[in-house]
């Protein structure tokens, strides 16, 4: 038996190793006919084209040209282009040119990654492709870097579109949200949003004014500071400067509560202690089963007069994981001062047992329950915990072990080591 | 009750009986859901058709090191799958075997759907690619030029975009 032997199940997986384009494919396709035809559907599945820098090496013009010539003479094969790879060429006219010509045979890219371009009405210009009928089956969009609000509002037109990642990115809201255009917006079913600048009003304003969002089943957004400093950047100390209401912001998801599985807010401005009086209520979404949330979206902290009972009543019936991150040295579990730490640890933790003791009535599937302290959010949504983290309250494991093993409920809870923490 | 210790017996295509731990077996997909779907405690031989004793040897040598293994997800989505040629020392060594073994345990994993051994293997062939003319590929693997001299220059002009990528 010799390679040329093996099935073309086979013969793909072993060609599936190695990314495309690459030198490999190519010598492979001149080795006989057998492994030619094979690797012809390979060596066009991800097209990547740039002008160097620190996500591609740089397509040469006569690269652009090749690859232009051979899509010209064999325009079938453009279709064979699953995914492609698109970096800046704002200073060559001529490429951009090209690079736009060669997306309009790509009739069947599902995945599209653009990064780095910097000039929204350069990029429009020289990319002109989202105006044919190339991108017609886009499923995943990425966005990242660059001023690109103009395409990001295109990409949201495609009613393919499945997931859509943007990442540090500055959005042109105006073009975004362009009210005149709302009408043309298509079913998006996951959304993911990271960046430094994005707000909580940019996504209210996204989900009220785009009724495509009903059909969304996945949310993650990674919100950063806003605020009206000259660079937009906010201090942490300095006081909200919009008055955030946890509960306003629920309902601004409501369009998307007959299919969202899944959602996911991470944000590092929670700094509305004593200005945001409400909860969020997620009880109406039908089939949400992953829930990440900021905590005092939920729960209120020792000082905060936002109620920390009955947060049951505000979750989805098809509930399965919980995860609830607190700022750091939030006073939700951990007590203020050493006299309130040995007072009354099981009403500290009431709010929990709440919601295990309500798991059979409200929501029988919950498996996973997760409170965890978060020390830093990073620009993408990554986030560091607290240093000394660990299950630290050797009380709250005994309270809540019975509970937990009743309910079959796996707890984790993530909060500093405290200087006032319980011994058991 | 299925145990760690409960056995197996399998047929291979040379009609050789093989007897095996059942946990391994399962690192067979194909095996695994056909145990599920005659539930209980099996007693019949199952034929394995398409793989020889020497094959089916290697394959549950690869099986019991890797019994332990959590289970490999399914994705279907080939850009997610891992494009990487990196092969774990103890596999590396398992796969020092002559090419046609090697092409009979591809086979042989693609058949009774272990995809953690399939990539292995693929790999290993990958490998055996990497940095190669095409000249090159076809001493290595003994295959025959069967292209015209024209065709051979109509996949050059295709291909010349990709070029030293």
């Amino acid at each position: 038996m010799i390679l040329a032997d093996l099935n073309e199940d086979c013969l793909h997986e072993i060609f599936s190793c190695f990314t495309t384009p690459s030198a490999e494919l190519f010598h492979l396709s001149l080795v006989c006919r057998r492994l030619a035809h094979i690797v012809h559907k390979h060596a066009l599945r991800h097209i990547d084209i740039g002008t160097g820098g620190l996500l591609t090496r740089s397509t040469t013009a006569q690269q652009l040209n090749s690859l232009l010539e051979t899509l010209q003479q064999n325009p079938c094969l453009g279709f064979r282009v699953r995914s492609t790879r698109i970096g800046p060429c704002s200073d060559d006219p001529e490429g951009a040119a090209q690079i736009d010509e060669i997306l309009t045979y790509m009739q069947n890219v599902r995945r599209l990654e653009i990064y780095g371009f910097h000039h929204g009405p350069t990029i429009r210009q020289s990319l002109s492709f989202y105006q044919h009928n190339s991108l017609q089956n886009l499923r995943h969009a990425t966005l990242r870097g660059g001023t690109m609000g103009e395409l990001a509002y295109e990409i949201l037109q495609r009613k393919s579109l499945r997931t859509f990642t943007i990442e540090y990115l500055r959005l042109g809201e105006s073009e975004l949200l362009n009210p005149t255009r709302k009408a043309q917006y298509e079913p998006l079913h996951e959304f993911q949003l990271s960046e430094g600048r994005l707000s909580y009003d940019w996504i209210e304003n996204i989900l009220t004014q785009r009724p495509a969002v009903s059909r969304l089943t996945l949310l993650r957004c990674y919100i950063g500071p806003t605020g009206n400093s000259r660079d937009g950047m906010r201090h942490p100390k300095d006081p909200p400067t919009v008055s955030f209401s946890s509960q306003k912001f629920g309902r601004s998801l409501e369009p998307t509560s007959r299919f969202l599985t899944s959602l996911t807010i991470r944000d590092k401005v929670h700094w509305w202690d004593g200005v945001d009086m409400s909860r969020m209520d997620l009880s109406s979404f039908k089939c949400l089963r992953s829930i990440e949330i900021p905590g005092d979206m939920l729960v209120g902290y020792e000082a905060s007069p936002l109620s920390r009972d009955c947060a049951y009543r505000l979750l989805p019936r098809c509930l399965e994981r919980i995860k609830l991150n607190f700022e750091q040295n939030t006073s939700v579990l951990v007590p203020e001062t050493l006299e309130s730490a040995e007072k009354a640890p099981i009403d500290r933790i009431r709010w929990i047992t709440e919601i295990l003791d309500h798991k059979r009535s409200s929501y029988p599937a919950l498996k996973l329950f997760i409170a965890q302290e978060i020390l830093q959010l990073h620009r993408r949504g990554t986030y560091e915990e607290t240093k000394q983290v660990g299950p630290m309250f050797y009380w709250i494991p005994q309270l809540l072990a019975q509970r937990a093993e009743q309910t079959a409920v796996h707890i984790e809870l993530w909060f500093r080591s405290h200087p006032f923490r319980v011994q058991s | 009750m299925a145990t760690d210790t409960q056995t197996i017996r399998l047929t291979t295509s040379d009609n050789v009986e093989m007897t095996v731990e059942r946990a391994v077996a399962e690192r067979s997909i194909l095996i695994k859901n056909l145990l599920e779907d005659l539930g209980g405690e099996q007693t019949e031989s199952i034929p394995v058709p398409n793989v020889a004793e020497p094959v089916m040897k290697k394959v549950i040598e690869w099986c019991e090191h890797h019994k332990k293994d959590p289970p490999t997800t399914q994705d279907d989505d080939s850009d997610s799958r891992k494009k990487s040629t990196d092969i774990d020392e103890w596999d590396q060594k398992f796969m020092q075997v002559d090419q046609e073994m090697l092409f009979e345990i591809i086979l042989a994993a693609n058949y009774l759907d272990i995809k953690a051994l399939l990539d292995v293997g693929c790999k290993t062939v990958a490998n055996m690619i990497k940095g190669k003319s095409p000249d090159e590929i076809r001493k290595t693997f003994n295959i025959q030029n069967d292209f015209t001299p024209e065709e051979e220059d109509q996949i050059r002009r295709e291909n010349e975009w990709a070029e030293d990528r």
